[in-house]
């Protein structure tokens, strides 16, 4: 039961732009902790996904890197070694290997390279994958044409079951 | 508490009462050990002429720098306060037997009754325990001017109600006996109003007009009311169980009915007509908030 009689202004009328604010502000804070949850939930993702990366992938490449300079640095301590010993007759070990990335053709792929100071004359063995046999010719051909070379001696060719050719070049230098 | 957003929770304190040669303000004591404290300022001839149709206030910035001051002197500036507004400001109507009408019934019989468009009106209905209803109207016009002297003192409204309805929902919450028939005549200085209860239900509100003193012509209508409200094949006596006074001239109206064998007891509850636009203040104070 009513208290009594009311004469004042409409209750209603005075407190509708009152509600209408809450009610707008009550929608606008339910909307933007929509866009909140939304942005948590893919900043999580993008963290898993980086953890994932960081758990997976860095160390594959790690180990990548690591191989390949453990091979980079065998190849400069034969070149030193080379250098060092005197055995070279000469030929600085940065020619060499700029005789050998001038000499790969553009489809041949360099595995390994090995110095034998001791042999005499001194002597480069190559170890490629080569796509077509012309490539390997074409390498030989290089090779030879440069007057560090005396002569080039092709002693391994195998071919792999994706076409690919394997080879071992042994390149004897002049004195 | 002032200025921030609770005060709706909080129950005003403080109100300000209107009649036509008089404003009143009101606060109630605190729970600090405060009593209550009480103003009247006198009104100008002219200053406030009371009607249900026209402007009521020739000036709303002089009576709000009257209100000011009554509302400084009992530290109630800048309170939420409730209004009893004068009671020729106001349109009334008593509808027994129609608590379960649907409003916009009662709103056609209101209408009829209103000397102005009910477009025009606030109105407000009080269903009673006895499915009795209550009607009030103001004309829009005149309670703003009202609405604007609170303003004009920096105060906010809360109940706003007539001096002489703002009692009866109390009244008619006493128990009452079977074929018992209660009077409570509120006495102003220009005017008065009667109301009836028949046990315990509402049946009658009526203000009227009278010259400052007259208690012959109240008497009258006192001493009409049994036969207006007792109906002819009851065999309940033909009298007034309990009159209560309220307001000016209780004492005279008291004396001029002690003899008389239509009225079984007379009650005077406020004697001065400010103390009784004191007593409307704390009934309205009592309600909370609308």
């Amino acid at each position: 039961m009513k208290s009594g009689i009311y004469l004042g202004p409409p209750i209603g009328s005075a407190r509708g732009p009152g509600r209408f604010l809450v009610l707008f502000g009550v929608i606008a804070t339910l909307f933007h902790f929509g866009i909140y949850v939304r942005q948590v939930r893919e900043l999580a993702a993008v963290r898993s996904d980086v953890e994932w990366r960081e758990a997976t992938v860095v160390p594959a490449v790690n180990a990548a890197s690591d191989s390949e300079l453990a091979q980079e640095r065998a190849v400069l301590a034969r070149l030193s070694a080379l250098s060092e010993s005197g055995a070279s007759t000469g030929i600085l070990t940065t020619e060499l290997l700029q005789l050998v990335a001038n000499a790969l053709p553009d489809d041949v792929a360099l595995v390994s390279l090995s110095i034998e100071p001791s042999t005499s004359p001194p002597s480069l063995l190559v170890e490629a994958v080569a796509r077509r046999e012309e490539d390997v010719t074409a390498l030989e051909r290089r090779m030879a044409a440069s007057n560090r070379v005396a002569a080039t001696r092709l002693l391994g060719e195998r071919s792999a079951a994706d076409g690919t050719l394997s080879i071992r070049l042994q390149v004897e230098l002049t004195r | 508490m002032h200025g921030s957003g609770l005060w709706r929770w909080r129950k005003p304190s403080a109100g300000l009462a209107f009649s036509g040669q008089s404003l009143v303000a009101f606060k109630k004591g605190g729970k600090n050990g405060s009593g209550p404290r009480f103003e009247r300022k006198e009104l100008a001839e002219g200053l406030l002429e009371v009607s249900a149709t026209t402007p009521n206030v020739h000036s709303v910035r002089d009576l709000a720098q009257i209100a000011e001051t009554a509302l400084d002197a009992v530290g109630a500036r800048g309170e939420r306060l409730v209004v009893a507004l004068p009671d020729l400001a106001i349109t009334t109507a008593v509808f027994p037997g129609r608590g379960r009408a649907p409003e916009r019934e009662l709103r056609q019989e209101l209408a009829s009754m209103l000397p102005y468009a009910l477009g025009e009106a606030r109105y407000d209905f009080w269903r009673g325990r006895h499915d009795e209803v209550l009607a009030a109207a103001v004309r829009e016009m005149v309670a703003i001017q009202y609405e604007q002297i609170v303003e004009a003192v920096e105060c906010r409204l809360a109940w706003v109600d007539a001096v002489s309805l703002s009692p009866i929902p109390s009244w008619s919450r006493r128990p009452s006996k079977k074929g018992e028939l209660d009077v409570c005549l509120q006495l102003y200085a220009g005017h008065y109003c009667l109301t009836v209860f028949r046990e315990g239900e509402l049946v009658d509100a009526r203000t009227k007009l009278r010259k400052a003193g007259d208690v012959e012509l109240v008497c009258r209508e006192v001493l009409r009311v049994p036969a207006l409200h007792v109906s002819a094949d009851s065999d309940e006596q033909d009298s007034i169980d309990s009159l209560s006074l309220f307001g000016c001239d209780t004492a005279a109206v008291a004396a001029a009915l002690e003899d008389s064998a239509r009225v079984r007891a007379i009650r005077i509850v406020t004697d001065d007509e400010d103390r009784h636009l004191e007593f409307s203040i704390e009934t309205l104070l009592a309600r909370g908030s609308p």
